[in-house]
């Protein structure tokens, strides 16, 4: 009678603790499921190699403008600045049409590939707190430009791609929010060496973008591709 | 104990029903296409679960053409965010009856 008692309450336990690991699993899968539908998923590693590339092509050719101008032993003084900056300022512009350009097309055809609608919700959002803080430190930039505190443009820039880049990691692969990070970093430190601004500059839009479009495409588009 | 178990939902007691819902209370629309990639499931399995929602009220279904292709897309119904909500707290009130 007694031993009857115990093994039903020792049943009971045993039901108990099992339907417990269950509801735990069952609230792990909601919010996997609520994750992965809300996130903007096409993007694709390949274009943050050739952005990179791009990029370093054009500091290229923003080497050679600049090393036309014969800068002092004060850096590069205003006045003779200026004459070069609108050839900079258009190679910059062209520079960011054809990185938007390329990740667009990109997005896109991964989008088609996984029958799937491009601009969905999850990459709405991801634009827009991307392109929130990123369009406030271009305009931060001209300003510069305008008042000439020239040293400064490529920290700056540095630093607001890689807030851009840690506000839209929320809504889209979380590893962009790493990339973010090290695009402040070497902000912060290019802030220090003004007059090396084009090298960190190119680190941070060339070398940087190429080394994450290597590792998104190994660690997470072949898994991807796999699935 | 019990009255706890009571409260969960069997609808949800699918692996893959309660990943629709879940992807539905987070989005306002699911295309078919969407919950077949990210549940990772064939066609004739997912349609399966998607008519069981539908049957109970929880989901709507609406079907439209995008580039002369049919395009199918799911939301939720008031009733099925009830339903949803009342699954979640029974599953949060168990785990935390257990936990004390």
């Amino acid at each position: 009678m007694d031993f009857n008692f115990l093994f039903f309450t020792l049943h009971f336990k045993v039901l108990f603790i099992m339907k417990n690991i269950e509801a735990i699993e069952s609230v792990k899968e909601i919010r996997s499921m609520m994750e992965k539908s809300s996130r903007f998923i096409s993007f694709s590693g390949t274009s943050a190699i050739l952005i990179g590339l791009f990029a370093l092509a054009g500091s290229w050719i923003a080497w050679s403008v600049l090393a036309s101008v014969n800068s002092g032993p004060d850096g590069y003084s205003a006045p003779r600045w200026l004459a070069v900056a609108p050839q900079l300022i258009v190679t910059a512009l062209l520079l960011f049409a054809l990185a938007l350009g390329t990740i667009l097309f990109f997005s896109v055809r991964k989008a088609k590939k996984r029958q799937q609608s491009f601009f969905n919700k999850p990459a709405y959002r991801t634009f827009l707190n991307f392109f929130l803080p990123l369009t406030a430190g271009g305009i931060f930039c001209l300003a510069l430009l305008f008042n000439g505190y020239v040293g400064i443009v490529a920290p700056v820039m540095l630093l607001f791609y890689g807030v851009s880049l840690i506000n839209a990691a929320k809504y889209t692969y979380g590893s962009i929010f790493g990339l973010g990070c090290a695009e402040m970093v070497l902000g912060l430190l290019c802030a220090f060496f003004p007059e090396e601004g084009l090298l960190f500059w190119s680190a941070g839009f060339g070398v940087l973008h190429i080394l994450y479009g290597i590792y998104f495409y190994i660690s997470i588009e072949r898994k991807e591709r796999l699935s | 104990m019990k009255e706890y178990l009571e409260d969960i939902n069997k609808a949800f007691e699918s692996k893959v029903r309660l990943g629709i819902m879940s992807m539905l209370m987070v989005n306002d629309e699911v295309d078919f296409n969407t919950f077949k990639e990210i549940l990772g499931l064939t066609d004739g399995n997912l349609a399966s679960h998607l008519k069981t929602l539908e049957g109970l009220g929880y989901i709507e279904v609406k079907k439209r053409f995008v580039e002369r292709k049919p395009r199918t897309t799911y939301s939720r119904t008031r009733g099925g965010e009830q339903a949803f909500k009342e699954h979640l707290q029974a599953l949060e009130s168990f785990i935390k009856q257990a936990t004390d």
